[in-house]
């Protein structure tokens, strides 16, 4: 049986949303960048833009990212993986972080505002993102991790509040801002609300429903603001994929949001 | 074979959202939709549940050959919520939906789970465990094996392996009898391969949750796992299709 139906000959495809390192709170398969690109081999996925996991849940995260590169650096021979540096707004030192970051070979950004305790749409946050935007880096805003419901008991993270990023986005025209984890009603919400926005986008690996979703979302927004992401380790990346790749739409909308529109964002 | 177990159709007066429905699983490849119609918001009157089970018997009716109906009942209406149980299987039910009226431990459950064991027929009870804090009334999968334990031979589905799969899993694992289906958005990498690490194959059932949830994305949470083809294939529909007595 397939792991998917698309015909891989006809388009690549780029996940935005794939993380790799330890996570606090449940073990998942692949933990390395090893055991990441064999994942992404399995299903048939070209590219990753990757962040740390370790620096979701670090206090001050930069020590992740640079561990994360030096298994990147060993052992991602062909650079499929593209490295975005977790850091947090708040945390003293963050300038020269990102400073670092770019050094090491970072080239975007990735911000957790409910785990790291800060409000997207707050001063620091804006300021960093900002930083980022004169770099020419793109920015991804994660919403959750886990479906809420099933978080540790001491932990429980509120989802980051849609309007705070669309806020941001806002303030900050320039900046390429990718909406990341947003669910099935959050998403096309924030795509609606981002109309005249053409640098703000949402990888769709938290979209799992209505029935006929894909149909839905392509109706409504077009392809051109849509990215791929499996949310890997966490989640199974053939979910992701099939209802784009196998979804009832044209095979132009299917590329936009599978490849096309990451290509562009990652200036491939 | 593909059945889904667990969906809804929520149609309307035209039919429009079941045949939509008809469609799209056509065209994936799902042969059979197992179908109900709770309500999840605690505890209605008869007239609300007569009117959701009126609504599953009119999709079944519209698309005899491809849905599957089980009627659903609240079990703390009393006699009224048997008589409903006895009118669906009148219509053409093949199983029992329980949502989140009652936790399926109360007493008032029992005459439907005894109608159940008396049909040979799936009783399907929504579970989840939620660190949020579950609904009043909510079964959570310990529930589930509760039950498992002293009805072994009920044939008893947790759904959506409980939510938080791995505490579903472990909740039922020792409870042979109890089935489980992995409807939902829930695709926790690994979970269906350690569902049926710690199940087996055959007590762990394909469903979607539609129209909630997607087909192409809760098919590929089975497709995309490591299971053998010929677990996949009691995953996926064999089954079902022995639970429903599908042909």
């Amino acid at each position: 049986m397939a792991v998917h139906k698309m015909e891989k000959a006809t388009i690549t495809m780029i996940d935005f949303c794939c993380d790799i390192g330890n996570y606090a709170f449940r073990e998942w398969p692949a933990d390395d960048t090893a055991g990441t690109l064999a994942l992404m081999d399995r299903a048939g996925i070209d590219l990753a833009v990757v962040g740390s996991i370790d620096a979701i849940t670090y206090v001050s995260p930069h020590p992740a990212n640079e561990r994360l590169m030096a298994d990147l650096q060993a052992n991602d021979p062909d650079s499929r993986l593209i490295p975005y540096t977790t850091l947090s707004p708040v945390y003293p030192g963050v300038e020269r972080d990102m400073e670092e970051s770019r050094e090491l070979g970072f080239r975007g950004l990735k911000l957790y505002p409910s785990y790291h305790g800060y409000q997207i749409d707050d001063p620091p946050a804006l300021r960093l993102i900002e930083m980022a935007t004169g770099w020419g880096w793109p920015v991804i805003v994660t919403v959750r991790i886990e479906d809420e419901r099933h978080h540790h008991p001491l932990m429980k993270v509120k989802p980051v509040p849609l309007e705070s990023i669309m806020w941001a986005a806002r303030q900050l025209p320039e900046a390429t801002i990718i909406l990341s984890a947003g669910n099935s009603a959050g998403t096309p919400r924030f795509l609606e609300q981002t109309r005249d926005l053409p640098n703000v986008y949402a990888e769709l690996s938290y979209v799992k429903g209505p029935l006929r979703a894909l149909e839905i979302l392509v109706e409504r927004f077009g392809s051109e603001r849509m990215l791929l992401g499996t949310h890997m380790p966490f989640v199974y990346p053939g979910c992701g994929i099939a209802k784009i790749a196998e979804a009832d739409i044209s095979e132009a909308a299917k590329q936009a949001i599978l490849e096309g529109n990451a290509a562009h964002i990652l200036g491939l | 074979m593909l059945i889904d177990f667990h969906a809804h159709v929520q149609d309307d007066d035209e039919g429009t959202r079941a045949d939509e429905m008809v469609r799209e699983a056509r065209r994936i490849g799902i042969d059979y939709i197992g179908i109900s119609e709770p309500v999840t918001h605690s505890r209605d009157s008869l007239e609300i549940v007569q009117r959701q089970n009126d609504l599953v018997f009119r999709t079944y009716e519209r698309h005899p050959d491809f849905f599957i109906p089980l009627v659903y009942t609240h079990a703390n209406l009393g006699q009224a919520a048997l008589d409903e149980v006895h009118k669906g299987f009148d219509r053409g039910a093949r199983g029992i939906k329980m949502e989140v009226a009652t936790v399926i431990t109360d007493k008032c459950v029992e005459p439907i789970i005894e109608e159940a064991i008396a049909r040979d027929v799936a009783l399907l009870q929504h579970s989840w465990h939620k660190v949020t804090g579950n609904y009043p009334f909510e079964t959570d999968g310990v529930h589930c094996a509760e039950i498992g334990r002293r009805y072994p031979e009920l044939k008893l589905v947790m759904a959506h392996i409980s939510g938080d799969n791995r505490w579903g899993i472990r909740a039922i694992r020792d409870v042979p009898s109890v089935y489980t289906d992995c409807s939902g958005s829930i695709a926790d990498y690994g979970h269906i391969e350690y569902c049926v690490e710690q199940l087996g194959a055959d007590r762990l059932l394909w469903g979607t949750d539609a129209r909630g949830a997607d087909f192409l994305y809760t098919l590929a949470k089975v497709r995309d796992s490591h299971l053998s083809d010929e677990a996949k294939a009691k995953v996926l529909g064999l089954n079902a299709a022995k639970l429903l007595k599908v042909v």
